[in-house]
């Protein structure tokens, strides 16, 4: 369970994030959307303990972040959009460092990792021998959600966890997620594909310039709107007036 | 080192090899002005990539301490010197720090994989390209210069035979001189790409960055006590050691321009001194330049490890397991699996990471050759190997640690942030035991016998102990900069340099002091007593450094 209260945070004299208040019950797969900037990662940052509100308080399955971060980090996965990892080890060594730090015993560790490379078709000579640095993408993204996944989480935040997956393993992960929140793990997942979190998720909250625009279900929201997809609720909520048109003026310019 | 690679056809073709010049110029002059702009930045604001501006503080502090050593330097210009000797010295000493330094930073600026994404499918012209980054690596080699000769140069117009118009020729030289330091970095480097292939690049670069090292310290130690001083501290410009190095070179020609009368010894090396620079240059600008982004190109590649060949996959495995698999002795010494596998991490850097190796590695050519020194100048007392072998060894884990404090994936380190640790003590504590028991112990040992084969003496080899005793407490300070999370910086120019300096300074004061004090109370007979105590007293400071460790709490913005 996730519950934000007047959740802020400023740099300086700009707020990215305004008086959030939000509550996410356990098993439920929310989709958190917003614009570029609107303050996502901040509120992410914020209650993945990497980052101390400036005011408001929120807890992570009772754990406050700020006088209990360690406990919440405990609880939490996270997978960072920058899918950033320490090239220079093996994958298999890098998810032995992760496991290590959650205090996994080694055996188990190891056999957890299997799993997840019998899951995602990583060979396991590759896990083993070749550094991450030669992994592609779609490789290393792999490894950023098991190491997110591998101390067996009840919170997991996913921050465009699809960069570089193929479709099969997209496919593959997309299933996974909607299992996880059934056996009751909170999931809190950020994306701009739409469409998939159309299809994931259960309920949609949308942030904008660090306040929330919306919060509900799909269905919901396309009636409160009045548009047939997700992606024409979202730019109806979040965008400039006649975005579209703009767009095709502006293309039109470009060609001249 | 191996052959030249032969790419095959397809690889060649698909190498960027930039648009056509503009007819009539060698390079193409806009980009070369936004290249150099945006190197020069990347070079000296870290956090340019972070998105947050922040000050050169590492580079200016290290031009900063380059000041004070020119400060220092020009006094010698009270010891009745001519204008050859000084300009000797001071060409010697901003070619020993300038190339050192720019060896410390070449290989990130010219080898940048990251760069690769950024700037390889842009429509730029390779000698472009390499003019940009030679002109970045100039800049910072004259910055470097210039900051250690500004005293100098202004006081070398005193100099007994120097012409009144010596502060200006001697600013020509050392710009020159810069030259001279960036286009062999670039041409030495670029050698190495086209006669290693990029499977041995990582490795043979850094072991070729010691050996540099190793030959400019051993060249700036020997050198001077080889040749034979005249009349004072006056060296002897018909020395025929002085065509050997480089600096003197450039000491000749400071010493034609600055009025000093020609003779064919002087005119020789001054000629060398244009000759070679320009033989540099060209070769730099002409065919380096030509398939420099190919070789960046074929460096960036993916890179083949040896288990995809039939012979090395038993090697690569069986390394692989060597790292999961921790000796006993290490385990029981780092029982909580934090620090078992910060120390992992930072080992598996140490060995495999070349921008590491490339900062870490070069430093460790001093243990060899100041205990060697003794061997070549008899004049030498027995204490000097022992005192700068305390000395390095009390920077040396310091330094490593700082290094590993940077990384190119700064991104990475973030997983500290979200992972559940209440401080950083136990990760702190993994590298820092990982650079006490992978560097520094070793070099000692190698240190230790090579004096013990330079020195038959014990004494001073006893008169370290005091200093070697403090050396694992020293190590727990770098811990309390801060919060230490390793690989969590961006590389910064200058930064390496400024802790070097920073640390070289401090350490210098207490491991020189101490063994001074082993010294002093071996000839006191009161040596066993003093050591006793002072082992106390370092195992109470040890102890609350290390509380004060464990009661830091991991800080967060």
């Amino acid at each position: 369970m996730i519950r934000l209260d007047h959740l802020s945070k400023s740099y300086g004299e700009h707020q990215a994030v305004k008086d959030l208040s939000l509550e996410i019950p356990s098993g439920q797969l929310v989709g958190l959307l917003g614009p570029n900037g609107a303050g996502k990662s901040t509120t992410i940052r914020m209650l993945t303990g990497m980052l101390l509100p400036t005011s408001g308080s929120a807890e992570v399955e009772g754990f406050d972040v700020v006088s209990q971060p360690v406990e919440v980090k405990r609880v939490i996965g996270y997978v960072p959009e920058s899918g950033a990892l320490f090239e220079t080890l093996t994958a298999h060594e890098y998810l032995r460092f992760v496991a290590a730090l959650y205090h996994l015993d080694e055996g188990d560790a190891d056999h957890r990792i299997d799993q997840f490379a019998e899951f995602f078709d990583l060979g396991h000579d590759d896990m083993r021998s070749k550094p991450l640095a030669a992994f592609s993408k779609g490789m290393r993204q792999k490894i950023v959600i098991t190491s997110a996944l591998l101390h067996n989480p009840k919170v997991v935040f996913f921050d465009e966890p699809l960069n570089g997956l193929d479709a099969n393993a997209a496919l593959a992960f997309k299933t996974l997620i909607t299992s996880l929140a059934r056996d009751g793990k909170t999931i809190v997942y950020c994306s701009h594909i739409l469409d998939v979190v159309e299809r994931v998720c259960e309920r949609v909250v949308i942030i904008h310039e660090g306040s929330i625009v919306a919060d509900g279900a799909v269905p919901e929201l396309l009636a409160r709107t009045g548009e047939p997809s997700l992606e024409r609720a979202f730019n109806r909520l979040t965008a400039t007036e006649n975005l579209l048109a703009r767009a095709e003026e502006f293309a039109r310019v470009l060609g001249q | 080192m191996s052959a030249a690679p032969v790419e095959p056809r397809a690889a060649r073709d698909a190498a960027p090899h930039g648009r056509d010049l503009p007819p009539g110029q060698p390079w193409d002059p806009t980009q070369l002005r936004a290249l150099v702009r945006v190197l020069m930045r990347a070079r000296t604001s870290p956090r340019m990539w972070a998105k947050r501006p922040g000050r050169p503080r590492g580079l200016l502090f290290a031009l900063g301490i380059q000041a004070v050593f020119g400060l220092l330097l020009s006094a010698m210009m009270f010891s009745k010197m001519d204008s050859f000797t000084f300009g000797q010295y001071l060409c010697a000493m901003t070619l020993f720090l300038g190339a050192g330094t720019m060896i410390a930073e070449s290989s990130q600026l010219l080898f940048s994989v990251e760069e690769n994404d950024l700037l390889l499918h842009r429509p730029i012209h390779p000698r472009t390209l390499l003019l940009a980054k030679s002109i970045t690596l100039f800049a910072l080699a004259a910055s470097y210069a210039l900051a250690l000769n500004l005293v100098p140069v202004v006081l070398g117009a005193w100099v007994p035979g120097a012409a009144p118009w010596f502060p200006l020729t001697h600013l020509l030289t050392i710009l020159l001189l810069s030259v001279f330091v960036a286009s062999s970095v670039v041409f030495l480097y670029s050698l190495l790409t086209r006669f290693v292939s990029r499977e041995r690049f990582d490795g043979i670069a850094s072991w070729f960055q010691v050996v540099v090292s190793a030959a400019l310290i051993f060249g700036y130690q020997i050198i001077p006590r080889l040749t034979t001083p005249a009349h004072g501290f006056r060296i002897n410009p018909e020395n025929p050691v002085l065509w050997f190095v480089p600096s003197a070179w450039f000491g000749a020609l400071d010493a034609l321009l600055g009025g000093m009368r020609p003779t064919p010894a002087l005119l020789g090396m001054a000629g060398l001194a244009l000759g070679t620079t320009a033989l540099l240059c060209a070769a730099c600008l002409g065919r380096i330049a030509a398939d420099y982004t190919r070789r960046l190109a074929s460096l960036g590649e993916t890179p083949l490890r040896r288990a995809s060949s039939a012979k090395a996959p038993a090697t690569r495995v069986r390394r692989v397991r060597g790292s999961g698999r921790m000796h006993p002795i290490l385990r029981a010494w780092m029982p909580d699996p934090r620090e078992r596998a910060a120390f992992g991490l930072a080992s598996t850097y140490l060995r495999r990471d070349r921008d590491v190796r490339m900062r870490v590695y070069p430093g460790l050519a001093s243990f060899i050759v100041f205990p060697i020194l003794p061997l070549f100048d008899r004049n030498m007392g027995p204490s000097f190997a022992p005192i700068m072998t305390v000395v390095m060894a009390g920077m040396l884990p310091t330094l490593t640690l700082e290094t590993l404090r940077s990384g190119t994936q700064s991104a990475a380190a973030d997983v500290f942030l979200y992972a559940p640790l209440e401080s950083t003590a136990s990760i702190f504590h993994g590298v820092r035991k990982a650079t006490i028991v992978l560097v520094t112990l070793p070099m000692l040992v190698i240190a230790f016998v090579i004096i013990g084969v330079a020195v038959h003496e014990v004494e001073p080899l006893l008169a370290m102990l005091p200093a070697l005793i403090v050396l694992p407490t020293m190590t727990l300070l770098d811990g309390l900069v801060g919060d230490y999370l390793p690989l969590s910086r961006p590389p910064e120019s200058g930064r390496q340099t400024a802790i070097q300096v920073g640390v070289s300074l401090a350490t210098i004061v207490a491991m020189g002091g101490l063994f001074a004090v082993g010294w002093v109370a071996r000839s006191m007979h009161v040596f066993w007593p003093v050591l006793g105590a002072e082992v106390v007293v370092v195992a109470a400071i040890h102890a609350l450094l290390l509380r004060k460790l464990r009661a830091r709490p991991l800080r967060i913005e």
